[in-house]
């Protein structure tokens, strides 16, 4: 978000235009599966079948399902989920090109069913066919939106009220993480697309296998997964999968570590010391979230889905834009595309930091609704309270500042030169200046966000102010 | 945005290894006296709440139970134990029309009798009586020795039949090995589970006074927890909440000392008291002192009645009650119950060696499954053996002494004993 700054994560392709679609380089040699090993005729490259690379995939997942059974991780229908993704994969991986994107739809169907039951996995299908249906209505963009947007309002009141006593409470929050984001991100795309999409992709969208277990998923771009289907060797692909789970497993078991063994309960702050232990820990909570991201989308890579990574060294950032970057990049991108471009390129007769001003105050309050319209969907409240709202509100500011600041530097600074000066794989001598000043602005953002962090998990304004007067003054 | 970098075919290896390696720190059987790492190791494998969303939890748990309102946040919700496994059909106890709420009465519920329900995956059965046992008349028949249990919902058998609850299978060992042992001389054991669920201490005092001692009990076996402060405060505010009488002076005097007046009891449009929190406040710092009281008055209740009192420790399964969590109430709870002279038998460690998911009813639930129901039983007979006095109180006929009756009955050659062939069977489990 905002201008260019100093983050190599910055520096890279939006999200959507990273990979290059698999059907760019397909191999169309005339030979079929038996003289073209490994392929079937008119197969891309990248799904090209090698048995020992794929073996070494299946048995690191399999031990990675048996980490997960011995650990308990994230419940059974994650471990439900993850036996299933191993034993489709195998099917997943022999099955012709143009039969494994309905082959993974299928499974992802029947982990729904799995999970959920058969009534909830109904009701979660008829309503999904509806929504998806409003999406392929011969009518003009505008009218599809409104008609969703009625929809959602319709069912919103639906669920608010209690107007449906039939309906499993289940099949809310189920049919609201499948559509309540990633609905918004499709209409976007179907405006700008040149050409309808497939009915396959627009299905498979919504119905994302590691979905049925996580409930908080990442806002998956669906460019992104379109494009990113295939775009590299399919082994390549799966071991990055397999290393995003792995990397997802070791988070959840230190976010268990820390929320069993170190984090104590605000009422138990009596200090400064136990005061800092508990701003790093609750902060540290974070640790679910991420782990959970990378497990989803690792997920996702054995099925030749190409993602980039949901959450980057977050707890490493310089500065709070460099934060917004770096954690949930998923959600930064989602705002990006959706509020803060449209608004900087309406704005783009105005001086430069007023539109980024403009925008990234936008992109705030947009993030503050759609936290509440999440928590309604998942949780059947909107939450709303004053922590949440100072919480949102002291970040956007600074991210502002951050913004307006790092716009005002510009790439030509002496600052930016002397750090592409430092990337230079020629000068790699340690200077010690920059790195002190890098660690203490670590410091000092992982601080500031630790707090942040603290205001925002507090049941009210009142709590964290006694949380604060109890540590500060060892009371 | 960030794009992955390509993972080689090296790391992909070392990755490998790293799982393998966690996969066998999780498998080995690391030594006891390594209590920090098993600690660790067993949080790093707990899908269990931490204790302060515990606290959260506990208030949902039984006020939900109770209330029948929904938990608070911070508690699971319906989805989140869906996702942990949960299966369609598994409802709350106050859905389950099992209990019936009696306001304004001390007790505030108790469980419907006559029972037959699907309860937790299990048949939920009660008496007549309103028991979650088997049948039984309120005369004693003669010849027969009575044990009546007070406890909550880990007596009642929470998730399990009743014939799998430690209690039944105590009634079942007594009998068969009095008889084998040639010491009953013709007597029959009868141990009769008043536990309910979410029964405070208070609860339990008065279930043996408008209940139990009317079945003439020749043995009181009363179960404590380390949720019974909790237990007490949720059942003294829904007292407080209905204007139920207080019934006992000590419970008044308690109130009292705490500061909690007449303008603090208002409750609102809902039934709720507006001034819980501050209640609870005041409360807090007097609960042992009222444990103390109540455990004080059941003893002398059993005095006048002529009937002995065991304190039996029973833990929950899992981390809630780790040594580290349960150090302070269980000190506490011998203290008091030296205080007034009643014999304790703590069976807290009786699941510390074992894998908490082998034992617990389900992942989100802590309550022992039958296997835990079934330590806890071999923890108490044991207990019972080598309680010299208790033993002859049961087996009068007995000749050797409870020590070398422990022996006799729980050495593992000893196959002729019912629970000595149990223990072999499970300690090779």
């Amino acid at each position: 978000m905002g201008a260019e700054i100093k983050n190599p994560v910055t520096t890279r392709l939006a999200p959507h235009r990273q990979y290059v679609p698999a059907e760019a380089r397909a191999a169309v040699g005339p030979y079929g599966f038996r003289s073209e090993w490994g392929l079937y005729p008119g197969e891309p490259e990248a799904c090209r079948r090698q048995v020992l690379p794929f073996l070494r995939s299946m048995v690191q997942l399999g031990v990675l399902v048996a980490l997960f059974k011995r650990y308990q991780i994230e419940g059974r229908a994650f471990l439900a989920l993850a036996t299933l993704a191993l034993a489709a994969l195998p099917v997943h991986y022999l099955a012709p090109y143009r039969w494994k994107k309905p082959f993974f739809l299928a499974v992802s169907v029947v982990g729904l069913f799995w999970v959920f039951g058969t009534e909830v996995a109904a009701l979660v299908l008829g309503l999904a066919a509806l929504l998806i249906g409003i999406c392929f209505l011969p009518v003009s963009w505008g009218a599809r939106a409104a008609s969703l947007a009625l929809l959602a309002a319709a069912l919103a009141a639906a669920r608010g009220l209690s107007l449906v006593a039939a309906v499993p409470a289940t099949v809310w929050p189920v049919l609201a993480t499948m559509f309540m984001f990633r609905l918004l991100i499709y209409l976007y795309e179907i405006k700008h697309a040149r050409a309808p999409e497939t009915l396959i992709d627009t299905v498979g969208y919504f119905f994302l296998l590691p979905n049925f277990c996580f409930m908080h998923f990442p806002v998956v771009d669906y460019r992104a997964l379109q494009r990113g289907y295939f775009a590299d060797d399919v082994h390549a692909i799966q071991r990055r999968g397999l290393q995003m789970m792995f990397r997802g497993t070791v988070q959840l078991l230190c976010y268990r570590l820390i929320y069993h063994e170190l984090l104590i309960p605000a009422a138990e702050v009596h200090g400064p010391a136990s005061l800092a232990g508990y701003l790093v820990c609750n902060y540290l909570l974070y640790l679910r979230v991420s782990g959970q991201f990378h497990m989803a989308c690792g997920m996702l890579h054995l099925f030749g889905y190409q993602l980039p990574e949901t959450h980057h060294w977050y707890l490493l950032a310089t500065g709070f834009t460099d934060y917004w970057r770096r954690i949930n990049i998923y959600w930064k991108d989602f705002m990006v595309r959706l509020f803060f471009n449209p608004v900087v390129f309406r704005l783009k007769r105005w001086p430069q930091p007023a539109a980024l001003a403009v925008a990234t105050v936008t992109v705030f309050l947009a993030t503050w609704a759609l936290h509440a319209y999440q928590s309604f969907w998942l949780r059947g409240s909107w939450g709303l309270s004053a922590p949440d709202a100072l919480f949102w509100s002291v970040l956007g500011v600074l991210v502002l500042v951050n913004v307006q600041l790092d716009a005002r530097r510009g790439r030509n600074s002496p600052a930016a030169r002397s750090r592409a000066r430092g990337s230079d794989a020629a000068t790699r001598r340690i200077e010690l200046r920059p790195l002190a000043i890098r660690g203490l602005k670590t410091a000092a953002t992982f601080t500031t966000i630790a707090l942040l962090w603290s205001l925002w998990s507090s049941p009210s304004l009142a709590a964290w102010l006694d949380l604060m007067h109890r540590g500060l003054s060892g009371v | 945005m960030a794009t992955n970098p390509a993972t080689s075919v090296a790391s992909a290896r070392l990755a490998m290894l790293q799982c393998l390696v966690l996969l066998a720190v999780a498998a080995v059987p690391w030594p006891e006296r390594w209590a920090a790492f098993r600690s660790v190791l067993a949080s790093a494998r707990s899908p269990e709440l931490n204790r302060a969303e515990r606290d959260v939890h506990a208030a949902g748990y039984y006020e939900g139970l109770i209330g029948g309102g929904d938990g608070p946040e911070g508690a699971r919700g319906e989805l989140a134990l869906r996702l942990m496994g949960k299966p369609n059909g598994w409802v709350r106890f106050n859905d389950a029309d099992v209990s019936r709420l009696m306001p304004g009465d001390f007790l505030q519920f108790e469980l419907v009798p006559g029972v037959h329900r699907i309860l937790f995956g299990q048949p939920f059965v009660t008496n007549s009586h309103g028991m979650h046992s088997a049948e039984v008349s309120l005369e004693k028949p003669p010849g027969t020795f009575r044990i009546a249990v007070l406890g909550a919902s880990l007596d009642m058998g929470w998730g399990v039949t009743y014939q799998e609850t430690y209690s039944h299978q105590l009634e079942e060992w007594l009998n068969v090995h009095g008889r084998r042992r040639g010491m009953d001389s013709g007597r029959r054991y009868e141990v009769l589970n008043f536990a309910v669920a979410a029964y405070s201490p208070l609860q339990r005092l008065e279930t043996l006074r408008r209940k139990a001692l009317a079945f003439h009990p020749d043995l009181v076996i009363y179960s404590a927890t380390m949720l019974d402060l909790r237990l007490m405060e949720i059942h003294l505010c829904d007292a407080l909440r209905t204007r139920t009488d207080l019934t006992y002076d000590f419970v008044k005097a308690t109130v009292d000392e705490a500061g909690v007046s007449r303008d603090q009891l208002q409750v609102e449009g809902e039934g709720k008291l507006v001034f819980k929190d501050q209640i609870k406040t005041r409360m807090r710092p007097h609960y042992w002192q009222l444990y103390d009281a109540t455990l004080g008055e059941l003893a002398g209740t059993c005095r006048s009645a002529g009937v002995p009192v065991v304190i039996v420790i029973i833990p929950r399964v899992g981390k809630a009650d780790a040594p580290p969590a349960r150090a302070e109430p269980v000190a506490r709870l011998k203290a008091i119950a030296g205080h007034h002279a009643l014999p304790v038998y703590d069976l807290s460690d009786t699941f510390d060696r074992y894998d908490p998911a082998s034992l617990e009813i389900a992942a989100w639930d802590d309550h022992p499954n039958a296997l835990g129901h079934r330590r806890l039983f071999l923890a108490l007979a044991r207990s019972l053996v080598k309680d010299e006095p208790r033993y002859r109180l049961l087996f009068p006929a007995a000749r050797s002494s409870g020590k070398d009756a422990g022996k006799t009955v729980f050495t593992p050659t000893g196959a002729s004993a019912e629970p000595a062939a149990a223990e072999v069977r499970m300690e090779s489990e």
